[in-house]
């Protein structure tokens, strides 16, 4: 894949998980609490050998178009900028130092360590952005509540978008 | 010097994550406190169109429950209409010639001491803690910040920004929101509050001990301040709870609007609301 085909699907990505989001997963609200949030899935599958500086910066526009949209000031945006500074940590977690030397992508992993990922890398963006949003240490125990709830859901959704949505060539 | 050009260009990632994360945080404390920054509010003109679309095709599948609703405002205002008029004409109060008025416009009516506008609930929150709605009414259609917002049932939150077409309101589902209720009964006022919990549950503080209430009775806004004017409806009180501070009561209140469906709102202004707020501000300027 030459650099600029990479660059059209990069920001077509972008502009996808926006509008899924807001079209289609901001109208969830499962039992009256629980909103997936599936745009850190252009976070988690931006490209391993692309720009760290990009990656940080196309977060912070991320999370701040997600913000625009739920009058929620910099709180996903925050915690955007967080994961998306985070991301080589988890990497190194998940898949072990050789993930900087491996071609593979993330999708073709095995599904163990993709769920170890996904899973740590959901919890602490949603950890993040409730206790932002909440504002106030006061509310927790709905802080924990809607992220262990929401990062099930979300978590679940954005493995089952990795297996159907990544082409499987490496 | 190249010591320090090295250093930042050693650690450029995390310094542009601290810069970027900063101006996250900061961004989330000024909307805490109620100051958005003009573009990231929903009043934007991309979201504000994008919320209009989707609320377009979202409104048809509530027609059924919007159309209870309303036509229950219609048999409220029918029975009051009807009271009004087998009274002698001299004692009917002002504020109810907005029932006799014929308005300038299907969107706005008018009387003397009140103007209501008719908008649309374009994206409504309800699951975070300070929960906003967006509204298709902006500064070209009159609406200015401080306006009260009610549906066809009861209060529903008060405008905080205002953009050419769009606004936003602070929900009285937001931990942020104090409106002054009263039981319509009685006179003993309070503060309606939220604890952040569930969209069905609204505290009333500061009623005290002594005050003649019982679960079941009608709360309605109190008038005194500058954003409702007295008697909307708020909602039904479901529980008496001794409070934290003795002699005083906490009551639960049910609102008598469901915050999780909401499309057809009013936005009420009082027109002696600039004036009072002025004289207000006047008499704290002098003390």
């Amino acid at each position: 894949m030459n650099s600029s085909t990479q660059w059209l699907s990069i920001i077509g990505r972008f502009i996808v998980v926006i509008l899924i989001q807001i079209l289609f997963m901001d109208r969830i609200l499962l039992f009256g609490f629980v909103n997936p949030l599936i745009y850190c899935y252009f976070i988690l599958l931006y490209p391993l050998s692309g720009s760290r500086v990009w990656l940080i910066i196309s977060s912070f526009i991320l999370g701040l178009s997600i913000d625009m949209f739920n009058d929620t000031g910099g709180a996903h945006a925050a915690a955007s900028v967080f994961l998306a500074w985070i991301r080589p940590t988890l990497l190194n977690f998940s898949f072990g130092v050789s993930y900087q030397y491996n071609t593979t992508k993330i999708p073709n992993a095995p599904m163990g360590q993709q769920i170890l990922f996904v899973s740590a890398a959901v919890l602490l963006h949603h950890l993040m952005l409730f206790s932002l949003e909440a504002g106030s240490w006061s509310y927790w125990s709905l802080v924990l509540k809607s992220t262990l709830v929401t990062s099930f859901l979300s978590a679940v959704l954005l493995l089952s978008a990795f297996q159907f949505f990544s082409r499987k060539t490496t | 010097m190249q010591q320090i050009i090295e250093f930042f260009i050693r650690n450029k990632n995390f310094l542009l994550f601290l810069a970027l994360f900063s101006l996250g945080l900061s961004l989330t404390q000024n909307a805490h406190s109620g100051l958005y920054t003009r573009n990231i509010a929903s009043t934007n003109k991309v979201s504000g169109t994008l919320f209009t679309w989707l609320s377009d095709v979202q409104s048809y599948f509530a027609l059924r429950h919007q159309n209870e609703e309303l036509s229950a405002t219609n048999a409220r205002l029918l029975a009051l209409v009807n009271e009004l008029e087998s009274m002698p004409t001299d004692s009917i109060q002002p504020r109810f010639s907005l029932l006799k008025t014929s308005a300038p416009s299907l969107d706005t009516a008018q009387s003397n001491h009140l103007t209501i506008f008719q908008g649309h609930v374009i994206n409504n929150a309800y699951h975070k803690r300070k929960n906003t709605l967006t509204i298709d009414k902006g500064s070209k259609d009159g609406v200015t910040p401080d306006m009260g917002v009610a549906s066809p049932m009861g209060i529903v939150g008060i405008i905080t920004h205002v953009s050419e077409h769009f606004s936003v309101a602070q929900s009285i589902l937001n931990t942020n929101s104090r409106v002054v209720v009263k039981n319509k009964n009685s006179d003993h006022f309070g503060t309606l509050i939220w604890d952040g919990v569930s969209p069905d549950q609204l505290l009333l503080t500061e009623i005290p001990k002594i005050a003649p209430i019982s679960i079941g009775d009608s709360l309605v806004t109190d008038g005194k301040s500058t954003i409702f004017p007295r008697g909307w409806p708020v909602g039904t009180v479901s529980d008496i709870k001794p409070a934290k501070a003795e002699d005083y009561l906490e009551l639960i209140v049910k609102p008598h609007t469901d915050m999780r469906s909401l499309y057809h709102v009013y936005l009420i202004q009082r027109p002696e609301a600039k004036e009072i707020r002025e004289l207000e501000n006047l008499s704290q300027n002098e003390l």
